[in-house]
Order: C-alpha cells, then sequence, then structure tokens
C-alpha cells in the first residue's frame, strides 16, 4: 500500500543570500506543482473500450487493488473464455460492478472474490465459515444476491437491486 | 454429467484452499441451456478438455438436476460430440448455487 506524499519538500530555513550578499537573487527554476496530503490519488482502469480514472480521497481500501485488478481480468477475458462460446463481459457490467462494490464495502472489507459468468455478468462472492454470499450484476445489469448458510442449509434470494436503494441488498449482506 | 470449468470459476474458500463458484453453472450467453458432458458416453476426461489447458472437470447426477434444480436434460449431439447435452431451465441464483454444493470436482482448474 502506497501513501500520498507531497512531491517536493517545504523550506522552513530562510535562504542564505537574503543574509550573506546584497546581489539580487538569481531566479530558480520554477518548481512542479506540489501534491497535497488532502488531494485525491488518480488510479486508471483500463477496460476493453474505455478508461476510468478513479478518485480515492484517502488512503486506499485493503481491497481496492485486488478488486481493480480482477475486474480488469475479467475484461480482457478473449471470446469463447468458458469454452461454451461466451464474450467476456460487457465494460457497462464491471462498471456497475465497481459502483456497487464502492457503495457496499467499507475501509477494511474483504475483497471478493470476482468471476465472469457464462451469461455475460460478473459475480462477486464471499466465502467465510460456513456462509457464503454472492453478488451477481447480470449482463443486462440487473442486480441480484444469494446468501447461503451451510449450518443451517438455508439460503436467502434478493432480486432486482437497485443502486440508488441499497437497503434490500444490505439487510441481506449484513456488514461485509 | 460433467462440465467444464473455467479455471476463473475456481476461487478461494476463505480456509486458504479453492472452491468451485455457482458461476460455473449458467446458461449460455446466446440463451442455449447449460452445456454438459453424458460422462458414460464421453471417451474419457482428457477428450473433454481437449483443447482447454488448465480448465477442470465437475460432476453432478441427472437427478440433482431433475429433482433438486428442477431442470430438463436433453440429448445435444454436436458433429464432433455426440455425448454432449443440454440442461434446460432457468438458473436462478439459488439453482446455481444448488449446483454448486451437490458437484463435486474430478480435475481441478489450474490457477
Amino acid at each position: 500500500m502506497t501513501s500520498l506524499a507531497p512531491t517536493a519538500g517545504t523550506h522552513t530555513t530562510t535562504p542564505t543570500w537574503a543574509s550573506a550578499s546584497q546581489q539580487p537573487p538569481v531566479p530558480r527554476a520554477r518548481r512542479a506543482p506540489r501534491r497535497l496530503l488532502t488531494e485525491p490519488k488518480l488510479v486508471p482502469l483500463t477496460l476493453a473500450e474505455s478508461a476510468l480514472i478513479i478518485e480515492v480521497g484517502a488512503e486506499e481500501p485493503a481491497w481496492f487493488y485486488s478488486t481493480l485488478s480482477g475486474l480488469q481480468h475479467l475484461s480482457q477475458l478473449g471470446d469463447n473464455w468458458d469454452s461454451y462460446g461466451s464474450r467476456p463481459p460487457h465494460d457497462d457490467v464491471i462498471i456497475t460492478a465497481l459502483d456497487l462494490i464502492a457503495r457496499l464495502l467499507s475501509y477494511d472489507s474483504i475483497a471478493p472474490a470476482i468471476v465472469p459468468t457464462s451469461e455475460g455478468g460478473v459475480q462477486l462472492e464471499w466465502h467465510r465459515d460456513g456462509h457464503e454470499l454472492e453478488i451477481r450484476v447480470r449482463a443486462n445489469g440487473e442486480i441480484s444476491a444469494f446468501r447461503f448458510d451451510e449450518a443451517a442449509g438455508q439460503g436467502a434470494t434478493v432480486e432486482r437491486i437497485s443502486l440508488s436503494d441499497l437497503g434490500p441488498l444490505v439487510a441481506l449482506t449484513g456488514r461485509l | 454429467m460433467w462440465r467444464r470449468i473455467f479455471p476463473g470459476w475456481w476461487v478461494p474458500d476463505g480456509a486458504g484452499g479453492y472452491r468451485l463458484s455457482s458461476a460455473a453453472f449458467d446458461n449460455s450467453q446466446d440463451g442455449s441451456p447449460m452445456s454438459v458432458a453424458l460422462a458414460d458416453e464421453t471417451p474419457g476426461r482428457d477428450a473433454v478438455l481437449a483443447g482447454f489447458d488448465g480448465y477442470g472437470l465437475a460432476a453432478f447426477t441427472a437427478a440433482v438436476a431433475r429433482h433438486e434444480c428442477f431442470q430438463a436434460v436433453a440429448r445435444a449431439p454436436l458433429p464432433d460430440c455426440a455425448w454432449h447435452a443440454h440442461v434446460i431451465g432457468t438458473k436462478t441464483d439459488a439453482v446455481r448455487n444448488h449446483f454448486r454444493r451437490r458437484s463435486s470436482i474430478l480435475v481441478a482448474p489450474r490457477k
């Protein structure tokens, strides 16, 4: 993990020419603009037909780079990647999945496994201690989720999830 | 019945190993049903995986498809694959997950 850092230092001492000589100062080369600690970091994401610049306002979450890498990998799949004639997910589907992840996950959330579906969608998966959670973004943009408790042998589904109202999804997933 | 497994469908299980993803069990992008091989009628695993280096092979029974996932199973022979068949029906999230839990891995994909 990298942290944001200024690209040039700040000076707190008086320049030596000011007191040692009456000679006018020699103009110095102009510095490159400084990056402040509060500036967002810009992270590129290149997909098959589009390129995104993602702004990260603070230190990146632990899941950030592995998630971007997983999504980018899906975009780079070739035709017939599944051996059954499927094409890779369209950029719009990948961007919807990224949008969903950004809204749903907190700073210390666990990164999902990111898998393509033959139908042309993207599936996000978490598996832990006998609990399974799968969130699917279909090729047509529809979002659904399935949770299964292995100990109880019971599953629950939420369908037709909207990015503008993640309440039903959060109720199903709990804290990720 | 056997289904080829794309290596990306072999996901971390949260305990240091790998497990099958339910994404492995879906209808095709062109709307055709999920393809499988009728295991007893194939020349063997190598024939089903020929040309797909690194892919794995999962197995489930026709009974699971019919009676637990409420799908139909129909032969759909291809010119070079007489053992090809379709598993017909809507693959809801619950159905795909049930296929995953009731399948066994015969050949693990290579990551």
